[in-house]
């Protein structure tokens, strides 16, 4: 070592904080080299002042005594954080939408996801718009935490590798029935990490039957989906299989897509630590132990009661383990003749991650009292990415944007090949690179019977009328409506645009021929 | 469940146990980076203020609370400075030594005011080393900078430390040359 290297280290040299091999070479320098050796003598004197003068200059600097006291005036008593898309989070929980309740911790998020819009659009409830209107309560702090702390273990989740093995408990009365007629499910998905091979059985608790299973085992995706309704009670429950070629594309496609939007159960969730309508209600202790915050809203719910929609408010709580601070359910109540009444309930009955290569039935074939159809042209498959020519081929009923604007793609998704009397359902998506986006999907083939929930109303040209869902004005912005058309069919549109950005875009919808 | 879990989860009364726990690294720290004892009194207001918004940010499993404590304390310090004495400040070059004005004061203000001259970094190390006696190791994660970044950032501040006692030792032997010499 020369004079130059050794004095650049003689700071960390006095410090302690050379390597030995540093510490062996500098003192052989120093040694032999008496500049060295003064520099390091006045080096360790300016340390040793500056030392002191510093530990002299604070013992006596001590916080004043009302310091703590008016810290606390301070503390906010509620959150300044403005409110979020929590009704999109709730929706994806909401127990219309059958199994899919929660899409990433059922698939990983994206195949569940997508399909859990065509379930709704499906289902008897206007799930697309069943705004769970975000109230202007005030949160305590102590409750954002613990949402903001389970979206970090959220985040951290998706970086685990194996099998995630999860069983939930779902309990659904959208209809506002008595509680004994509401739908209760036990569903169970196996979904691995590595591979995106999953599984999904859901079993009616009252029947012990299964209703719905869903599966893509490497080859194949098994699909019960609509299949019930044409079941004739007492019967088997069939379960279609269908080469999985497209899908596979369209999950890979999916995940990515949704990822880069925000659309995952991840930003779902965060949408929901963001509500400002939510209060810590305390520990719950549940069976076998588990310990869990339940944090609790009170929220409009869009339900059917006496078969008409209504909007009361319901008492909405989420639970969260204390311990890893991972979502352990919901509970969704309103009062209905002076009476509490369960609307909807989810319990995580197992969250585990088994090793990767554990053996699961990828295939179905476990499975009793189900019937194997095969479905080679895939009519009853997932959603499928569709080109324009393709969806103007199956449908005269599907708008699209006249042109893609500037910076945005699109993308069209399908139910596949539907029976003649069966609504062709599709989907159609602009996106950005920022992502922000333009959604228009089948609706109904029905025209809207009930608009009043309606905040705005607005005409095209061309006599579309979108119907404008009362949406907080807050950030992230998110918008969404159902459009009505000449013909009676409704169709659903969200987005994250502005409604004035949404108006110029419906003037630009055609049918696509 | 330990302190900052239960003041994470919103217990106030673990809020103002944390507080009283480290109410002194926070205000010492201020006023050592700010030299005002009303500055760092708003300091700490300031910071524990952050520390209660953004206490669900933390995680322990990414490093000690210390460490994200020292490091929002300092950043808001610098901040602060930086908005007080936007011209004389934001410059990162230490102050010449022969600027410096204070030779004639006693010689611990004199090196007090001589830290002050130093670059906000700097004296960012300085505090953390030879006050707090951080590890350099330490030093770097609550700078977020690479660990040869706080060996350079002393070794400048020590040796620019080190010329400006030179040079008051040298002034007090002119001025007692001087003396003699009437």
């Amino acid at each position: 070592m020369n004079c130059e290297q050794v004095q650049s280290l003689l700071v960390s040299y006095l410090d302690g904080e050379v390597t030995p091999s540093e510490r062996t070479l500098i003192q052989a320098h120093l040694s032999h080299c008496t500049v060295c050796q003064q520099e390091l003598t006045l080096l360790s004197t300016a340390r040793g002042r500056v030392r002191s003068m510093l530990q002299r200059r604070a013992v006596h600097a001590v916080p004043s005594a009302e310091a703590w006291n008016r810290l606390e005036a301070k503390l906010p008593k509620g959150t300044e954080q403005p409110t979020s898309k929590f009704e999109v989070w709730f929706t994806s929980k909401a127990p219309g939408v059958k199994h899919a309740s929660n899409p990433k911790t059922i698939f990983g998020g994206v195949p569940m996801k997508k399909r859990s819009i065509f379930s709704a659009m499906a289902g008897v409830v206007v799930l697309a718009i069943l705004a769970v209107f975000v109230a202007r309560n005030v949160i305590p702090v102590s409750a954002r935490q613990i949402m903001d702390r389970a979206y970090e273990v959220q985040s951290q989740q998706s970086a685990e590798q194996g099998i995630q093995h999860i069983r939930t408990e779902i309990f659904s009365n959208l209809e506002t029935l008595p509680e004994e007629q509401g739908m209760d499910w036990i569903v169970e998905s196996y979904f691995d990490l590595q591979s995106g091979n999953f599984r999904l059985v859901s079993i009616d608790i009252k029947t012990g039957k299964i209703t719905d299973a869903l599966a893509y085992d490497g080859s194949y995706e098994y699909n019960s989906e609509g299949t019930k309704s044409n079941t004739p009670d007492g019967s088997a429950l069939m379960i279609y299989r269908s080469p999985l070629t497209q899908a596979s594309a369209l999950s890979q496609k999916l995940r990515l897509r949704y990822g880069v939007e925000g659309l995952d159960a991840k930003t779902l969730f965060d949408k929901m630590r963001n509500d400002p309508n939510t209060q810590l209600v305390g520990k719950e202790t549940w069976e076998g132990g588990l310990q869990v915050y339940a944090l609790r809203s009170q929220q409009p719910l869009k339900v059917l009661v006496d078969n008409n929609v209504a909007e009361p408010m319901g008492l909405v709580t989420v639970y969260f383990e204390v311990d890893t601070y991972r979502i352990a359910g919901s509970r969704v109540t309103m009062e209905k003749d002076g009476k509490e009444l369960l609307i909807s309930l989810e319990r995580t009955l197992m969250n585990e991650t088994l090793p990767a290569g554990t053996s699961v039935d990828w295939s179905l074939n476990d499975l009793q009292g189900v019937t194997f159809v095969d479905d080679l042209n895939g009519e009853h498959a997932s959603p499928k990415v569709i080109s324009v020519e393709e969806l103007a081929s199956k449908t005269d009923s599907a708008y699209l944007l006249k042109i893609i604007p500037e910076g945005f793609s699109l993308e069209i998704d399908s139910l596949g090949k539907r029976a003649a009397d069966q609504l062709f359902f599709y989907e159609a998506t602009y996106t950005n690179e920022v992502g922000e986006y333009f959604t228009i999907r089948t609706f109904s083939d029905k025209p809207l019977e009930d608009t009043s929930w309606a905040d705005e109303t607005y005409t095209t040209a061309s006599g579309l009328t979108l119907y404008f869902v009362n949406q907080p004005s807050t950030e992230p912005k998110f918008t969404g409506g159902l459009m009505q058309d000449p013909n009676g069919n409704t169709y659903a549109i969200d987005s994250t645009l502005s409604r004035e950005r949404i108006k110029e875009l419906l003037e630009d919808l055609v049918l696509v021929k | 469940m330990d302190l900052i879990s239960l003041a994470q989860a919103g217990d106030l009364e673990a809020f103002a146990a944390l507080f009283e726990q480290y109410k002194n690294l926070v205000y010492k720290t201020a006023y050592l980076c700010l030299g005002d004892a009303h500055e760092a009194e708003d300091a700490l207001q300031e910071v524990f203020l952050l520390v209660h918004k953004s206490l669900s940010s933390f995680d322990a499993r990414k490093g000690a609370f210390t460490t994200w404590l020292y490091r929002i304390t300092l950043n808001f310090c610098l901040n602060h400075r930086r908005k007080r004495h936007h011209s004389s400040l934001e410059d990162i070059s230490p102050t010449p030594a022969t600027h410096f004005p204070s030779a004639r004061l006693a010689d611990e203000d004199a090196l007090w005011q001589a830290t002050r001259t130093l670059s906000d970094k700097q004296q960012a190390v300085l505090i953390l080393r030879y006050y707090w006696e951080l590890p350099y190791a330490e030093i770097a994660s609550i700078l977020e900078v690479p660990l040869g970044t706080v060996k350079s950032r002393l070794d400048l501040a020590l040796k620019t430390l080190r010329k400006i006692l030179e040079e008051q030792e040298l002034e007090k032997d002119s001025v007692s040359q001087a003396e003699v010499c009437e």
